[in-house]
């Protein structure tokens, strides 16, 4: 049954998204960092092999931690320019089919498949007011998003509601570069205050919905497409002078764990990326569900028939079998 | 797990173990084989352009140190002329300053529940 992805502020499913994000992280698989280095495809290695103490690699690692592992290793998997869930075409079907087997978990341990992933519609905060003052009650930082029974604080360290809750083992740390395992501790937000002051607007998003060219050779992060402006590397218009754009800019606007390549442990990454996937799906409806490059052509792993990186046996498919989630045999969801 | 009533049923554990078996199939463990190149300084960023019959192969190499102490990782500087670290993957700003600055906010000035986390399984 194809279920309804609605926005995070009227979703029925808001509450148990971040509550369901919380136990999965507290709750210990019988798997540690050393099973998990075993496990590391050796493409994927160093970058992706994890390092601590004996004690640390020890440790059992949670549902959750287990999906910022999988991001980790498909990213740390090169394939020329990109990787396999990056800077290149396939990082819009990689990151759909990711999200699914969440939304799937999600199903699992709510005993309910109806339950659907929300999204974050960050073109709207956009629209607000970066500082307070007079007359400004509401700014991007202090967002309904923001509120404690939803994300929890957007700068600092999360200690309230559902959030607050939340455990993570392993951190890529960006000032080593190495793949960590950590105590568990909260995770730490740092929204407007390093680099970015601003979110995506609706006159970016409308400009990169106006692209109708999927991607094109060089098929990766210089390409004037509309996958390369929504993943943020290409300005939806005019010069690339700051650095990251629409998908890009809320990673680096949120900061904090949503820089490395361990995001998945913010659960507003999946906010993210679930409305990264509405505006895909509502690009396809206007231009066809159309995906390149085909079989033979472009990088590795980034073709259309190419298998999509997957933790699960079984579990990985192609670009072009996810381009509609409403196909037969697939039934996935709709947005709302 | 709970919040304000809505609280995870007891058997969403039993019912997630599947789950894991997937995984264990599909990850089977394996011997470390040959490593890629780790990137970790040695290299230069190596950017290469046909043109008018004519190949052109531009390699930058920075040095780069935090307080004196050498910062060994490798960043590629992309054919638009900006650059890339790959701890930080969404991000390509047109200036190696900034860059570094977002380094230093997130190795020297995150939280200290953070940095002690990290400092104390080393």
């Amino acid at each position: 049954m194809a279920v309804l992805r609605q926005s995070i502020l009227t979703s029925p499913d808001a509450q148990r998204f971040f509550v369901g994000a919380a136990w999965l992280s507290n709750q210990l698989t019988d798997l540690t960092p050393n099973d998990l280095n075993a496990r590391v495809p050796n493409e994927a290695r160093p970058r992706a092999v994890i390092a601590g103490n004996p004690a640390a690699m020890s440790r059992q690692v949670s549902w959750w931690d287990l999906l910022a592992w999988w991001h980790l290793v498909a990213m740390a998997q090169s394939t020329g320019s990109g990787n396999r869930a990056h800077r290149g075409p396939v990082f819009l079907p990689w990151h759909r089919l990711f999200l699914r087997r969440l939304e799937e978990w999600m199903q699992i341990i709510w005993a309910d498949d109806t339950f659907a992933l929300p999204y974050w519609d960050w073109a709207a905060d956009g629209e607000l007011p970066i500082v307070a003052g007079p007359g400004v009650q509401v700014t991007q930082s202090s967002a309904p998003l923001w509120s404690d029974a939803l994300a929890g604080e957007s700068q600092g360290v999360v200690t309230t509601g559902p959030v607050g809750d939340l455990r993570i083992r392993l951190w890529e740390n960006i000032g080593t570069g190495a793949l960590q395992a950590v105590a568990p501790r909260r995770i730490f937000r740092e929204s407007g205050l390093r680099g970015l002051p601003m979110l995506p607007t609706r006159q970016e998003e409308q400009e990169t919905l106006d692209d109708d060219l999927y991607d094109e050779p060089e098929w990766d992060d210089d390409t004037v497409t509309f996958r390369n402006k929504l993943e943020g590397f290409e300005p939806s218009a005019g010069e690339a002078t700051r650095g990251a754009y629409m998908h890009n800019q809320v990673h680096v606007w949120v900061g904090g764990d949503m820089l490395p390549g361990t995001s998945p442990n913010d659960p507003v990454f999946w906010l993210n990326h679930c409305n990264v996937d509405r505006l895909w799906e509502g690009w396809m409806i206007d231009n066809g569900r159309q995906y390149a490059p085909g079989p033979g052509e472009g990088p590795p792993f980034h073709r259309s028939n190419s298998p999509l990186y997957s933790i699960f046996a079984g579990g990985s498919m192609t670009p072009v079998q996810i381009l509609d989630p409403t196909a037969p045999g697939l039934d996935w969801y709709t947005y709302g | 797990m709970s919040d304000e009533g809505v609280s995870v049923p007891e058997e969403a554990s039993a019912r997630l173990a599947p789950e894991l078996r997937k995984i264990r199939r599909a990850q089977p463990p394996h011997g470390k084989g040959t490593e890629q190149d780790d990137h970790r300084g040695h290299r230069g960023s190596v950017r290469t352009r046909r043109y008018r019959d004519h190949v052109i192969e531009i390699v930058a190499h920075y040095e780069i140190t935090i307080d004196g102490e050498p910062w060994n990782q490798h960043v590629q500087v992309m054919d638009d002329g900006t650059v890339h670290y790959h701890g930080m993957p969404q991000y390509s700003p047109p200036s190696l300053v900034d860059l570094m600055e977002r380094v230093v906010d997130m190795a020297y000035a995150a939280p200290e529940e953070v940095l002690e986390a990290a400092r104390k399984d080393m």
